[in-house]
């Protein structure tokens, strides 16, 4: 009976910890940087391409005018200023301004800021375009979203770079933080609902689906097609597998997923379905976007391992004597000054104040 | 992730006070449910009807939910991948000037492959807005067996359904209409003409057996319907 009520009185507790330890553990941000120069790139290049037919899609005369626009958000809670907007220069020039911050929050540069605003111009744009948009602006929306929760500039950002040139070279490594943790768990468990429902939606009336043949009336569709693969005609096996691989794979992602000892099966799984999306399907930005989505199940040091040896390669193939850039390199040293570099030997001269100030401070820290 | 423990006090030092995590954490679960909601529902629906459960709880989530854009289904070529959808076009000029006629989403003047997405989106956005000239199907017979306390019972249900029923059918057409509308009225800017029309096309694949038997090509003819307005597409 102690053991009964012990087990009931714990339960609770460890559900508790368990769920603070989800979401309150401080993260390092490299992954969440990475998703940021990504998915950045993404919504750069998404709204890049309405430049090439912005009054067709946003214009006074577009093909879903402002009004008609109007018409079909009445009665919901969703808003946007191009519905107002009838002057093809302002809105060229509202339009030009949302592709700087794009580029801004890719590079970042003033990232807090700019995820926020990233973020509410993906929506104005997105409330305005309805019945031109497809599952990459759901993507783009919930990517945009969760960048501003998280420190998606504390690294690989100008941002960094300009804090490390400041303190000439003696910059702490970037903290981990909670806010980038939550940020990697929302974009994971939205990953995770996007899936399960994907797969529950085939699954539910999904002939198709069952039989096997969801695969083939995908690849035959011409408006889709981009590469021709209707060959797979004469394998009809194989176009099964790959159905019920898919549908399955989508429902047991959310329960998958999270064991390390699956994870890169399905992380594998993924990037074979959405990189088929984007080479057979023509939906090369759709099946890009969800596997940035993806990487917010890589880990921050495995990241940190990949671009630092992608950075390594880079500089060996530059050749000998590229100067050293440590705006990568998570234990920053204190970089020796020019003069030491040039002569090997110590620098006598009598340190600056501000930089007594900050070894004394680094001192501390380390003590 | 970062190899921590269960404990949330780390070598960085505290992590967020109790209240303040108790706080966010109900913004979180709020939000998490504000993703699943949608789809839920929306796996939910049958000809019967949506779960009460999800019908329950959507109005108090779909403020947030429509404002963060967050009602989707995920219904990606769910329940099949279906046929794909066109429309062809026809401005025609007072003048006596050839008539331009055209089709889209088309290929090879829609570049790059993410514009001429755009172009089959509304293509498709026009065929899964269409909504028939009349409300489908006639009057519901009255159950047999009932007695006037519950044939009157009967009676009121069926008026507030068919009352409801007139409305999203009212409310829906006039939006499928105003879409085709504008579509036209595009056109006529784009191409400077006196008016234009638009037509739905159907463009089923082709199956195994008429690819691999028939040698149909993926754009035979025999694959395309043209809808008038009016017309839903479909399995014939």
């Amino acid at each position: 009976m102690n053991g009964l009520v012990a087990v009931a009185r714990d339960w609770p507790r460890s559900l508790v910890r368990g769920w603070d330890a989800f979401w309150f553990t401080p993260a390092q941000p490299h992954t969440l940087a990475l998703v940021r120069i990504l998915a950045g790139a993404m919504l750069f290049y998404t709204h890049l391409v309405w430049s090439l037919d912005l009054l067709a899609f946003l214009g006074p005369n577009s093909w879903i005018d402002n009004q008609t626009a109007r018409e079909l958000q009445s009665g919901r809670y969703t808003w946007s200023w191009l519905w107002y907007i009838e002057s093809p220069a302002v809105l060229w020039t509202l339009h030009m301004a949302g592709l700087v911050v794009f580029f801004l929050l890719t590079v970042g540069l003033w990232s807090r800021v700019m995820s926020v605003l990233a973020c509410a111009i993906t929506l104005a744009y997105c409330h305005r375009l309805h019945g031109a948009q497809f599952g990459l602006d759901q993507v783009n929306g919930m990517l945009a979203m969760y960048l501003m929760v998280g420190s998606c500039g504390a690294v690989y950002s100008v941002d960094r770079w300009l804090a490390v040139r400041c303190s000439r070279g003696m910059l702490l490594p970037p903290k981990p933080h909670v806010r980038t943790n939550v940020a990697i768990r929302l974009i994971q468990l939205h990953m995770c609902i996007v899936y399960l429902f994907g797969g529950i939606s085939k699954m539910k009336g999904g002939e198709m689906w069952w039989d096997g043949s969801a695969t083939w009336f995908a690849l035959a569709n011409l408006e889709y097609q981009s590469l021709d693969m209707t060959w797979l005609v004469y394998y009809p096996a194989f176009l099964s597998l790959l159905t019920h691989t898919t549908v399955f794979w989508e429902t047991f992602y959310c329960f998958l997923v999270w064991p390390k000892f699956t994870r890169p099966v399905m992380l594998f799984l993924a990037v074979c379905v959405h990189g088929g999306i984007a080479l057979f399907l023509g939906m090369q930005t759709f099946g890009l976007a969800m596997l940035i989505g993806n990487l917010a199940f890589v880990s921050p040091e495995l990241v940190r391992a990949l671009v630092g040896a992608a950075f390594s390669f880079g500089r060996g193939r530059a050749g000998e004597g590229t100067p050293d850039s440590s705006q990568d390199d998570d234990e920053a040293q204190p970089r020796p000054r020019l003069r030491e570099r040039e002569s090997g030997r110590p620098d006598r001269k009598k340190p600056r104040k501000d930089e007594r100030d900050l070894r004394a401070v680094l001192g501390r820290l380390n003590a | 992730m970062a190899n921590v423990s269960h404990s949330v006090e780390t070598e960085y030092g505290p992590a967020w006070r109790p209240w303040w995590r108790w706080f966010i954490s109900a913004g979180l679960a709020f939000h998490v449910a504000a993703v699943f909601l949608p789809p839920f529902a929306f796996s939910t629906r049958t000809a019967n009807g949506t779960s009460d459960l999800a019908e329950w709880f959507i109005p108090v989530f779909r403020p947030y939910v429509e404002a963060a854009y967050l009602d989707h289904g995920y219904a990606f070529f769910a329940p099949n991948p279906d046929a794909s959808h066109l429309v062809e076009y026809k401005v025609v000029y007072d003048d006596g000037q050839p008539a331009v006629e055209g089709t889209f989403p088309d290929r090879k003047t829609h570049r790059p492959r993410l514009l001429y997405h755009r172009h089959f989106m509304l293509a498709e956005h026009l065929n899964s807005s269409a909504v028939p000239a009349s409300i489908a199907g006639g009057p519901e017979p009255e159950p047999s067996g009932l007695d006037p306390l519950q044939q009157g019972a009967w009676r009121q249900d069926y008026a507030r359904r068919s009352r409801e029923r007139e409305a999203a059918w009212t409310r829906d057409r006039k939006l499928y209409e105003a879409c085709w509308d504008s579509y036209e009225r595009h056109l006529k800017h784009v191409y400077g003409g006196d008016s234009a029309s638009i037509k739905r096309i159907e463009h089923r694949p082709p199956n195994p057996f008429e690819v691999q038997v028939l040698k149909f090509s993926l754009d035979d003819e025999r694959l395309y319907r043209r809808l008038t307005k009016d017309q839903m597409g479909g399995p014939q």
